[in-house]
């Protein structure tokens, strides 16, 4: 039987919220507002050489646990240019009640803003359950680069689709018209493994791009990686890989080539 | 059960739904699916994560009309989540082909019949309109996918049509959970998860030949 003390300990959840407001001043993004509260917190941003300010958020704890609640808010203004990427996976470790971890994250980039948000992939442990949300607004003239990474779990200790659940549901908006919305609900089971659903693989992405660029080189890995235009006009990723670096590999390469076509962006160059 | 729905449902009515794999001729090409076995895990991939997770519940909440769920919400959000573009116009065509054949046989019984645009809820629309239960309709509607997906799977693989149908009755477990998923599901509960599926139907456009169209 687990002492009092112990199971109380257990049920403890953490609501983690960050809350970021970026402007361009002087000819620079700066970070004009934050709000945080652990275990989400930023390192100090930094200017990449392409102008672009970059933020990594870190989670100093051991992941999102069952119950535990993260609240990420991100603004940007109008002519700043932003990339917030994570520092390390998301580790989605399971509650002893079964409750999900739940994560909600807002995104609002102004017309002639650009928001990238490109975190790491998300490892659910056994037995685990994240329910999250993503809604992107965005006004007219807005880019917006997001792409999303799922592990079937901790696959280098051969834990493979021992999760519980995974919903993703991801959506961007500009005024009143959607331009994508993706819902990704998986619960493992025999069939998870069928040919064209996951296959032997075991790390899988979705990602939307929007600006004002058009694709003539449509990023595409045989098998591997695809993209296209929604119905609304907004660029869709899907890729799948046996292994992660591959698949983010192919995952990095599509986003120079839809950065460049899209926003006329340079390469990103990320010092980690 | 009623002859309608069945009319509706067999794979002579004019709809067009034979016309497309929806990324099954990618995945036989290029040697994904050359058994009857792994036609089998496909069928039942397709209805534990994919297809049966968004057009079969798409096809229950559009026999509720109003009650549950809006038919122009229905296709709003299916415009949305069929990213590829084959499948999202496939659906689209095939709804269409579906009303206007289904309007001309029947244009009493459906003279108040939704707009609808594809073919999950027009399914379910006219099947409603036409008198069929919830249920009958959902097991109709996946038994037409099914069907039709191991007929498409005889012209692209060597298969018989006997494997083909054997591989569709060991299917018939998932498909059962699949209708009853369907039957208990909301809005909210449109989604999947296909990653190979959408690859190869996007890549489907590229195949050096192709028996379906894309």
């Amino acid at each position: 039987m687990i002492p009092a003390a112990a199971a109380s300990l257990g049920q403890q959840t953490r609501t983690g919220a960050l809350h970021l407001t970026f402007e361009r001043r002087a000819a620079q993004t700066v970070l004009v507002g934050e709000f945080q509260k652990a275990p989400l917190m930023i390192v100090r941003p930094f200017a990449l050489p392409c102008g672009t300010l970059s933020v990594f958020v870190v989670n100093p704890t051991g992941g999102l646990l069952g119950g535990d609640h993260n609240d990420i808010q991100i603004s940007v203004g109008p002519g700043a240019r932003v990339l917030v990427l994570t520092q390390s996976a998301t580790r989605v470790q399971p509650s002893a009640s079964g409750t999900a971890a739940t994560q909600t994250v807002q995104l609002a980039v102004a017309a002639g803003g650009r928001l990238e948000y490109y975190p790491e992939r998300v490892l659910p442990f056994a037995g685990s359950r994240l329910v999250q949300s993503l809604r992107a607004s965005l006004e007219p003239g807005a880019e917006l680069g997001l792409t999303e990474t799922l592990a079937s779990g901790r696959v280098l200790s051969g834990e493979r689709l021992k999760f519980a659940e995974y919903r993703s549901r991801t959506e961007v908006w500009c005024g009143p018209q959607r331009l994508y919305l993706d819902q990704w609900r998986l619960s493992p089971s025999p069939q998870t493994r069928a040919p064209g659903i996951w296959g032997e693989l075991d790390y899988a992405a979705s990602g939307v791009f929007v600006g004002p660029g058009t694709i003539q080189d449509w990023p595409a890995e045989l098998g591997r990686l695809a993209s296209g235009l929604t119905a609304s006009g907004a660029v869709w990723l899907r890729a799948a890989a046996a292994r992660g670096p591959l698949l983010d590999a192919d995952l990095g390469a599509a986003r120079q080539a839809l950065r460049q076509q899209l926003f006329g962006a340079s390469p990103l160059q990320i010092r980690r | 059960m009623n002859l309608r729905l069945l009319q509706l449902a067999d794979s002579a009515f004019p709809s067009g739904a034979y016309a497309f794999s929806d990324g099954l001729e990618t995945l036989t090409v290029r040697g994904e699916v050359r058994t009857a076995a792994e036609l089998k895990a496909f069928l039942c991939g397709q209805l534990a994560h994919g297809w049966g997770q968004q057009d079969a519940p798409a096809c229950a909440l559009a026999w509720t009309g109003m009650l549950r769920a809006a038919p122009d919400e229905l296709d709003a959000l299916l415009d949305d989540l069929k990213l590829v573009r084959g499948p999202r116009e496939a659906s689209l065509r095939v709804g269409a082909n579906l009303r206007r054949a289904a309007l001309s046989l029947w244009p009493e019984e459906l003279s108040t019949l939704p707009p609808t645009r594809h073919h999950a809820p027009t399914f379910g629309a006219v099947a409603a309109a036409l008198g069929a239960s919830q249920a009958d309709t959902v097991t109709a509607y996946v038994s037409s996918w099914l069907l039709g997906r191991v007929a498409a799977a005889t012209k692209l693989m060597k298969l018989g049509g006997l494997d083909a149908q054997r591989a569709a009755r060991q299917a018939g477990d998932a498909a059962q959970d699949c209708i009853q998923h369907a039957l208990r599901a909301t809005v909210s509960d449109l989604g999947g998860f296909s990653p190979l599926l959408d690859i190869a139907a996007a890549e489907q456009p590229g195949l050096d030949s192709r028996l379906f169209q894309t």
